[in-house]
């Protein structure tokens, strides 16, 4: 693991633990969510500046701004699905299992189809990279994550079209899931399932 | 330059063809039958205006960088076409989009596979020709050279990564793959990148651990069929292992070519066996119709270069390959002017991507 590619690393942690922490704290009836948050982008913060002194900012200032928003946003909006999941599910056992389910499929399920992925058509395959927590904070980190050399043997999808997420295009998309995943958990909050 | 001027240029080019083909006489070229030759001119021209229908008013092909400068070195290299005629008929704007990404370090690309897209657009630039560009071309020559793997990078002449090359980029890996070398020498060749830098023997070690030829690769899993794999230890082959397929053969050929080693050396002697052994212009050999098209495109241009007019297989049979790849093209262009490949695998059921390397296989068919 280089400094450049610390978001890759941090994503993928996420696509777990974020939304465990989201049923984690809707058990706990939210309490603890704002210290939670807050040394969550306190890491966060800490990664891209240590990002940024190693690489410099002209090389990587820009770059690793981006990234870390980007997996900010993402980590914050699995962790509301673990909340929401979390206020609707009687069992803190079946929300884990399905946000964490979801979770997983949005990261790793393009990878998991094969050649199948392969043979969607590109708009389709574009958007499923966008949902790939993966995929859209190497993106935002300028790696070319499909033709690194183990996914480049293994898997077809760089070796037919595809193009990578714009930066804006994950915080869109995880932007939308975070205020849907809140909205879902007020109105819990407001029902008193919490 | 109106499109109809342009047009009855084509159309002289194309009658005029045969003609000028007899002229010749004795060149290798001849190795076409003037039935053929004057075929091949009539699918080149079908093809050019294919390719120059699908541009955009910006000057790219199918908004992708790559694509666009293939384009373009295909488009600017259609024989017989005077260059002024080709520069007005989309040449100039094709060059200006190209010449927009370039930067400060010397690569042209946009983002992502900065070395190809740089080795793609300098090959267009050159064969534009343009005085402005030439500062972008000898940058971007310089770029490629020093992106081989080298010291620079910490990788030791006894790395299996040394004077190779890769996609390039923020990847977290190092690997280089003979299909990636093959265009960034045919770029410093094109550019004209002086024979004496160290970067063509940087490439030769790498081209020597990605051969099948255990005299002169130190690699374990070398055997002796000659013929090249897509990196050190790994091939594309269907059958796996370290067996040696059609594409990167052929690029292997070509790129002991760029890199001055001479044909009568005993490891271009080497793959000669191998593509005697495995002649054929119906599939890529152990890919089948996997990116057939650029095998028809290395195919041609390796044996241009090698000077090779006619193999005798293993089995004693002479081949023109020139008739029989002429042949083949014209026989799998569609009637709208394109090429595209039944198997999509590397985009090659881009019909710009496929088209524009089709046409440059032809230009190397017709080349003497």
């Amino acid at each position: 693991m280089t400094t450049a590619t610390l978001p890759i690393f941090e994503a993928a942690v996420l696509v777990v633990a974020a939304p465990l922490c989201g049923v984690a704290l809707a058990v706990r009836r939210l309490r603890g969510v704002v210290p939670a948050a807050a040394l969550f982008a306190a890491a966060l913060t800490a990664s891209a500046l240590w990002t940024i002194a190693a690489l410099g900012w002209s090389a990587s200032g820009g770059r690793a701004l981006v990234s870390h928003a980007t997996v900010g946003t993402i980590g914050f909006a699995l962790a509301a699905l673990g909340a929401w999941f979390g206020s609707v599910w009687r069992d803190p056992l079946d929300a884990a299992a399905y946000s964490v389910g979801i979770s997983l499929l949005a990261a790793f399920g393009i990878f998991a189809a094969g050649p199948l992925a392969a043979d969607l058509p590109t708009p389709v395959l574009n958007a499923a990279l966008i949902a790939s927590p993966i995929v859209s904070a190497a993106s935002a980190a300028d790696v070319d994550l499909l033709r690194t050399d183990l996914l480049y043997r293994i898997s077809p999808l760089a070796h037919g079209r595809f193009d990578y997420p714009a930066w804006f295009a994950p915080l869109l998309m995880y932007g939308t899931l975070l205020l849907i995943s809140l909205a879902g958990t007020a109105r819990a909050l407001r029902k008193g399932q919490l | 330059m109106t499109r109809s001027m342009f047009a009855a240029a084509s159309l002289c080019v194309v009658l005029f063809a045969p003609l000028t083909a007899g002229q010749r006489g004795g060149s290798a070229a001849a190795g076409l039958s003037p039935a053929t030759r004057q075929e091949l001119m009539k699918s080149l021209s079908s093809g050019a205006a294919y390719l120059r229908a699908q541009q955009s008013a910006e000057g790219t092909f199918d908004a992708n960088p790559g694509v666009s400068a293939v384009a373009a070195a295909a488009l600017l290299r259609q024989p017989g076409v005077p260059k002024d005629m080709l520069m007005d008929a989309g040449g100039k704007r094709a060059l200006d989009a190209i010449a927009k990404l370039a930067k400060p370090d010397g690569g042209i690309y946009d983002k992502i596979v900065p070395h190809y897209i740089t080795a793609v657009s300098v090959m267009a630039l050159v064969a534009g020709g343009r005085p402005q560009d030439k500062p972008l071309i000898e940058k971007g020559r310089a770029y490629l050279a020093e992106h081989i793997w080298d010291e620079g990078e910490g990788i030791k002449p006894n790395d299996k990564w040394y004077g190779g090359i890769g996609y390039g980029g923020s990847n977290p890996d190092r690997r280089a793959d003979i299909i990636s070398l093959e265009y960034a020498l045919r770029a410093m060749k094109e550019a004209e990148l002086p024979a004496n830098d160290a970067a063509w023997e940087k490439a030769i070690k790498f081209l020597q651990r990605t051969q099948n030829n255990s005299e002169t690769n130190d690699q374990g899993w070398a055997s002796n069929d000659g013929g090249f794999v897509y990196y050190p230890g790994f091939t594309y082959h269907s059958d796996g292992g370290t067996k040696s397929y059609g594409s990167a053969t052929y690029a292997g050929v070509i790129s002991y070519a760029w890199a001055n080693v001479k044909k009568e050396d005993a490891r271009v002697q080497a793959v000669l066996k191998w593509v005697r052994d495995n002649y054929t212009v119906d599939e890529n050999p152990g890919m089948g119709q996997k990116t057939v098209y650029y095998y028809y495109l290395v195919f041609a241009k390796a044996l241009q270069a090698v000077g090779q007019p006619v193999i005798v297989d293993s089995k004693g049979r002479s081949h023109n390959w020139r008739e029989d790849l002429a042949k083949k093209l014209i026989s799998l262009q569609h009637p709208e002017g394109y090429w595209v490949n039944t198997d999509k695998a590397e985009l090659q059921d881009n019909k710009v991507l496929v088209t524009a390397f089709t046409m440059q296989a032809m230009e190397a068919i017709l080349q003497p």
